[in-house]
Formats: structure tokens, sequence, C-alpha cells
């Protein structure tokens, strides 16, 4: 009893000493935000961009009681879609036709499917087949457009093919770089890995697909786990990236498809997308290698770490922005933004490139003074529901965008299909 | 005692409980259920390499397999063939019989049903390019296909499409989903098909989807997915679904995903059902099960134990409908995820039919792998004797074990001990449609 109220006394006693010293003095204490200026250290988790009020949804493809065995028709009463749950697998080109990958979780029963313009939604390959041949005898792929050559390639199994079409009307695939089922042969124990690039055909690609885009000189930047490989005029080369942080890799999990194009040729964007300081969107300067991160909280350089660090929380991107698994940004040309989502994500966010650096959402949450609506089966699969309403119990994906401001979007809880969000006040459906 | 008597008889003990038998009930009844010998249906069709979704029905000594020939994406030209088969397994139609030649479109999902002397083969057609209509043909045992034109069973301007066929003591009842008028969501539709051809006015069932159907002597059970559940009903001989006095419901119901099978016990015993679990997902959370439920003749489901939570059943222990799981299962990393996932995974299609004593179920379960090791890359059959919901072959019969993947079973019955089981054999990309007899008395 003695030692304890001793203890406590000399705690006590240290307190009081230390007062005076300065803990807690009111001028310590941050200054009070200017008046009409955002309180930072308090800003909310969910920041409205002004334009939430006129995104508008609209059911694309897909129907969420026609079943889970798939068949082909119009593209709203068809069954069994199960768009992939990762961002970046719908593909529009320019006269209007979209590309969906579909499977399941790990990539079981992949298929790829196109809605055309006019609604009929028709299987374009199968999750069986060979690898190159005829387009309807082969297997399906990760669509990615050629805008170049105005064609569609294909990634996945260690490989990069492309759809020639024949002048009777055939489409062809074949192998451009990679060879098919065959990894990178792994280092000698104790030695760096070093990729294997070279001619086109003979150059090794990683089994798992993280991600590849195709930018308007038709070159392909293919990402992988350990860098990132540029594939052009038939040879495949490796990028020397330059980290300028302390984590000098990428460390991702889980998802596929996070790598997007930028705003020009020499920009692409990277999500590196978990584990603790890596939850991050970076810039990468094709030019220099450079590496710049654009979005996400560093918790080893803002701290911060518990207050929003792994949460879904929108402000200044780089200071007070996160998600919970993981972020993911996916650039959007017609609106000049990148698109901020993630791994658990319900809602869809963005940061316009020409802003004021803030990450800010815009579909699937509402605004204080807004009352619900309705959110059954019917708006699900109906037109026009305001994109605020348009709230997930689990998670809302950026899937991709088209040439007159649509985003398209999947749901985790509703496997059936594919969404598609627009500004009306931008473009008309 | 010394030790080296001690260790001498520590040897004997264990060389006695060396030579002691496996239990009966931890190994297959052995020769319980024999399978044959896998035999090709029509190798060179025209097909190339794609064919797909095999069914089977029996009638008047022998099966009839019919199954889509080709590509049925964009730009295909799938066709329905048949061909008979012996009871002995052997083709006798080694070139296949095409069911309903057309220039355009694509023909999928086929089903089969045989009464009055005849086969009733029906599936949904896209010749417009646009949607799926319902269509149907008669096929004699003499292998003769009996409507130069096929029957037009659900032609409407929507899409008709996933139908299904059962026989009853008046005809063929066939089932399908459809879109009507302005309607979002489908319905289940059914409507009467007489051995002579002739068919009757469609009735609307209930809303849903994807239905299957089974006769068992004096009602049919009707399966269908309704969202993300699936759901049955009753329904007399005119399409009208029977209300339940006891449950005061016209259906009932489990959650989870829909694609099941089913097919008829008695009047007095109900139905089968087998339906698989989860899918694979990241964090390992979803158990793969193929189970069987019965459904009483009031359209109860019985079974004693279930679930679709993620962490394992009830007290760790699968309960005794469970024909297969993932659960306690050796795991193998994933490749871009988090953690463990099942190196086997029971999942999708399965195929039920009575052999005379019991029902049959021959269910898929697949090798884990891929470049995530999480993807279904192998697929095997296996097979089961059922008493109602109890499975008689622990652990299940191997039908197809190879290294090629063999998935989407269809299962029809003689009615006195021999099956038939058509499969989709798929090696290099390449696929084929195999059967192999099974025989259980």
């Amino acid at each position: 009893m003695k030692i304890t109220l001793g203890i406590a006394a000399t705690a006590l006693a240290a307190a009081v000493a230390c007062w005076p010293a300065g803990y807690g003095k009111a001028e310590d204490k941050p200054a009070a935000p200017a008046p009409g200026a955002p309180d930072l250290d308090n800003l909310p988790g969910i920041v409205f961009d002004d334009s939430v009020g006129d995104w508008v949804v609209d059911r694309f493809a897909g129907n969420t009681m026609a079943g889970s065995w798939f068949y082909q028709g119009p593209a709203l009463e068809v069954g069994g879609l199960r768009p992939n749950r990762a961002p970046g697998e719908c593909v529009a080109t320019p006269d209007g036709t979209v590309y969906v990958l579909c499977a399941l979780s790990g990539g079981s029963f992949a298929k790829l499917v196109e809605v055309a313009p006019d609604g009929t939604l028709r299987l374009l390959m199968g999750d069986k087949g060979l690898i190159e041949g005829p387009m309807e005898l082969c297997r399906a792929g990760h669509p990615i457009w050629n805008p170049k050559e105005k064609t569609l390639y294909l990634a996945g199994l260690n490989c990069l093919r492309k759809v020639v079409q024949k002048p009777d009307g055939s489409s062809w695939v074949e192998v451009v770089a990679g060879i098919p089922n065959k990894p990178p042969t792994p280092p000698p124990y104790g030695k760096p890995y070093v990729p294997q690039d070279g001619p086109a055909r003979e150059a090794t690609f990683q089994s798992w697909y993280r991600g590849a885009v195709c930018n308007s000189r038709g070159t392909v930047f293919w990402l992988e786990d350990r860098g990132l490989r540029r594939i052009e005029n038939g040879t495949v080369s490796s990028v020397p990236l330059k980290f300028s942080e302390k984590e000098e890799s990428f460390s991702f999990i889980m998802r596929q498809n996070l790598l997007s194009l930028g705003e020009n040729n020499d920009t692409l964007y990277i999500s590196d997308n978990y584990g603790a300081g890596h939850q991050r969107i970076l810039r990468c300067d094709l030019k220099t290698g450079q590496l710049t991160r654009v979005c996400g909280i560093n918790p080893k350089a803002a701290g911060d770490r518990y207050k929003r660090y792994g949460r879904e929380a929108d402000g200044p991107a780089l200071t007070h922005a996160s998600d919970n698994s993981g972020i993911w940004g996916h650039y959007d040309p017609f609106h000049r933004a990148l698109w901020i989502n993630g791994p658990d994500a319900k809602r869809i966010r963005w940061l316009k490139l020409d802003g004021d650096g803030w990450v800010r959402t815009v579909i699937g949450a509402l605004r204080p003074e807004m009352k619900p609506q309705r959110f059954g089966p019917r708006e699900l699969n109906g037109a026009g529901v305001p994109a605020e309403q348009f709230i997930s119990d689990r998670y809302n994906y950026y899937a991709g965008t088209d040439s007159k401001g649509g985003l398209y979007i999947i749901r985790w809880t509703d496997t059936t299909g594919v969404w598609r969000a627009y500004n009306r006040k931008e473009v008309k459906p | 005692m010394r030790p080296l008597t001690t260790i001498s008889l520590a040897a004997l003990l264990c060389l006695a409980l060396l030579t002691l038998p496996v239990p009966a009930a931890e190994a297959p009844a052995a020769g319980a259920l024999k399978v044959g010998d896998e035999v090709v249906l029509m190798a060179d069709g025209p097909g190339r390499t794609m064919r797909s979704f095999p069914a089977v029905g029996f009638g008047r000594d022998l099966f009839l397999a019919a199954w889509q020939e080709g590509w049925h994406g964009k730009g295909g030209g799938s066709r329905i063939y048949v061909a008979r088969v012996g009871l002995d397994g052997k083709t006798l139609d080694p070139k296949g019989i095409e069911l309903a030649p057309c220039k355009t479109g694509v023909q999928e999902y086929t089903r089969v049903a045989f009464f009055g002397g005849v086969f009733l083969v029906v599936w949904h057609d896209m010749r417009n390019g646009k949607d799926c209509d319902v269509l149907a043909a008669r096929v004699s045992p003499e292998g003769k296909v009996l409507d130069a034109q096929p029957i037009s069973v659900a032609a409407g301007p929507r899409t008709q499409a996933m139908p299904d066929v059962a026989a009853d003591d008046k005809g063929f009842m066939v089932v399908w989903h459809g879109f009507q008028g302005e309607e979002v969501f489908p319905k289940v539709f059914s409507a009467r098909v007489g051995p002579d051809g002739s068919r009757g006015e469609p009735v609307v069932v209930t809303d849903g989807a994807t239905p299957r159907i089974a006769w068992n002597g004096r009602e049919h059970l009707v399966i269908y997915s309704m969202g993300r559940h699936k759901r049955w009903l009753r329904m007399d001989t005119s399409g009208k679904a029977l209300w339940n006095p006891t449950t005061r419901s016209w259906s009932e119901g489990v959650a989870g995903d829909p694609v099941c099978s089913t097919c008829a016990l008695s009047s007095e015993r109900g139905w089968l059902i087998v339906y698989h679990g989860g899918e694979p997902n990241w964090w390992y959370r979803s158990m793969a099960i193929q189970r069987v439920a019965r459904i009483t003749p009031e359209g109860k489901k019985e079974a004693p134990g279930d679930t679709n939570g993620n962490y394992g059943p009830k007290g760790g222990v699968p309960p005794e409908n469970w024909l297969d799981t993932s659960f306690g299962k050796e795991t193998q990393a994933n490749v871009g995820g988090s953690a463990h996932t099942p190196a086997v995974f029971p999942y999708g299609g399965s195929a039920l039919a009575a052999d005379g004593q019991y029902c049959v179920v021959v269910w898929q379960r697949y090798h884990m792998g891929g470049a995530s090791n999480m993807e279904m890359a192998n697929g095997d059959l296996l097979a089961s004797r059922l008493d109602g919901w109890k499975p008689l072959d622990k652990g299940g019969v191997p039908v197809a074990a190879s290294a090629a993947e063999e998935i989407n079973p269809a299962l029809a019955g003689n009615g006195a001990g021999k099956l038939l089981c058509a499969y989709e054999k798929v090696e290099d990309g390449r696929a084929r449609i195999v059967v192999r007899t099974l025989q259980t008395q």
C-alpha cells in the first residue's frame, strides 16, 4: 500500500511539475481556422463535390432477377453476367462498344462479353479454349484498347494477345508478346530478379495480372509486382523506376488493373494499394521514371495514422485522403480527373487534376440535407437513379469510363451487372 | 517389464492395428457404384473444339444425349445435336443428329425428357440475333427427328430462355423464364407439350428465373432463382402453383447461389435437390460445399444441417447431408491475395437421377490453381447413391478425375440400376462430350 501511494504521489507531482512547463498551454494549440476556411483537423470523412447532385446512374447491362446462368440477348435482360470484381474491366471504344471481362474472384469462369451500341450483349470469348486461333475458339483475357490500331488486345496467361480482323470479317487472336503459360524463370537463390526483356515473343511476363494499358502511340505498358514493362515495336523493355519515398518497391495485394493511362503519353498512374505506407497512387513520369505520390496519406511523413489513414476519407489528397484495404486511381480524360476508389470502397470519388488537390465524393453517399429514396431491385435495374442514392452496403467499384463522360460501375453485392453513371448537365445517356 | 519386451509388444500391437480392415463407412462402398468406360460422342463434329452443356433422357431401353455443338457466342452457330446411347454406353449415332438446322443464330442449354414413346428436346435459340426463344423438337427412339420445324414453345418479342422439361402422367411440361411487356424482371412460365407435338398456352407460374422441374408422380417441383436466392414451389399439371396450407405459403426458399439440380423420389417422399455453397474469395471466408436436401411432398426442406456461413459448420463437423466440402481440407497460399485457399473446391453443376432404388448424384469438384492459385482449374466428377438426403458412398466415387477438366454433368437412369452420365471433357482448350455408364445394382 505504501509503495502504491508513493507511486501515485510521485506521478501527481510530476504532472504538476510539467504543467507550467507548457503541456496543454493554450498558445500551443493549433490556431483556429480562419473564418470560411475548412477546419482541416476536424474534416469530415466525406467531402462532397459540388456536382454530386447532377450525377445519375443507369443500369447498363445485366438483370438482378435473371438468375446466375449466363445467356445472351438485350443487355438489360441478361442473366449470370458476373463482371470481374476489379477496377477497369469495362473498356469502352470510340464507336460505343463496351467490352466487359467477367469472372469469379481469382479468375474462374472468365468470359469476355461485348455490349454493342444497340444494347445487344454477346459473348466474345469463354473460359475454355485456345490461346491463339479463331477468336471464338480462344479463351478470354483482360481487354485493352489500342487507340492507334483501333484494335482490341487481351492480357493474361503470361502474354499479350491481339485480335486481328480478317478481310472476311472474322477475328483471329494472335500472341504479340510473352510466352503463353510460361512465367519468368526465378533467379538463383540470393540473386536479384532480372526481368526477361528482349524480343517480344521471347520475353516473359508474370502470371498474376496486375494491369496493362495502351497509349495513343500504340505502346503497351504492363505492370508487374517488381516493375513496369514497355512493349513497343516488337520489343519488351523495363522502365527504370525512381521511387521518391523510402519504400522503393510496390506492395500490391488482392487486386488487378492497378495501372492507368494519364493525361498524356508520358504519364501513367500506378495504384500501389496496400500495406503500411504503401497506400498510395503514384504518378509515373515515363521520361524520367520518376514516381511521385499524388494521392493517399503517407502516415510515415504526414502522421495522422489512426484518424484518417485506412479509412474512406476525403480531403486534401496527400494529407487527408485515404481508403480502407487500399486505394486506387484511374484517369478519366473526359473530366481530367482521377477516379479514386478501393477494394472496400462504398463511394466513388475523384481528384480533379485542374482542381485544388482535394479528393471529393461524387457517387455513393447522400448529402445530409437530402432524404434517402427507396433503392430496391427496381431502382437498381432502372435508369436515372440519383448517384448519391446509389448506395452499397458493401462496395461500389470503378469499372471504366467512356469518351462521352460516362463512368462504369460494378457492385460487390449485386454481381449481376454493370451500371453507367453520368453528369446529366454534361452528357446525355 | 524389460524394455525389449515392451518394444516387442508395442510393435505387435501396431502390426495388429495395421492389419485391421478399414471401416466400410470411411471408404466408398466398393462395387456398389460401378463406373463404365468413357465414350466420346461425335469426335469430329462441326463444332471443332467447342461443345458444351449436355443433357440426357431415358426411354424405351436407350438414352438420348443432347448437347450444344459449336461456338455459341458472337458470330457462332452452335446447334443442338443428339445421339442415342445404348444401355452398354455405346453410341448408336456416332455422327450425331442435328436437331433443328438453321442458317442463323445460336442454340443453347438443351434439356431432355421422354413420354409416350418420344423424347422431347427443348433449348433456347437466338436465331434472330437479338434475343432468345424457347423451342423444342421430338425425337423417336429410332433416332428420327419428328418435327421438321421446331415447336415454338415461347417466341415472344423479348427474352424467353433457360428452359427445362419433365414428363408427367399427361405429357411434357416445359418451364422457362421470360420477359413480358415492359416488365423489368422475368417471370417463370410453363406450357404443356403433347407427345404429338401439340403445345398448350403458356401460363405464368411465378416471378423468378432459370427454373428446373421434376415430377414425383403426383406434382411437379419447380425450383427457380429469385435474386441471390433459390426458391421452389409445387405445381400441378395445369401449370398452377399449389398453396401449402402447412407453411401458409406458395413457395419456400433458401439463400445462396440458385444453381442446383433436382429429381423426384416418389409422391410419398417428394424430391431431392443438390446445391453448392459459396464461391472462392480473397479472404478464404467462403466454404465450398456440395450438399443434398430433401423437399417433402408438402414442399418443406429437410436436411440435418445447413449453412451459408463463411467459417465452417456448427461444431466443426460437416453435416451428414454434405457430399463434399473444402472445409478442413488442405490449403495453399493464394497469389495476389492475403490468405490461404483450399486446394480443392466442390462447386458448380450437379446432376441427379433415380435408379429404381436410390437416387444417384454426380457433382463437380475443382482443383484450385491458375495464376491466382484460387482459380478453379481442373474439374472432376464424383458420384454417390443417396438414401433421401443421406449420401451412401462417403467421399464419392470418382466418375471422371483425369488431368483434363471434366464438368457440367447430366444424368438419367433406367429405373433398374443403370444410369448414363454425360459431361464435358476439356483438354488443351478442346472440349468433347463424353458419356459413361453408372451401375448401382
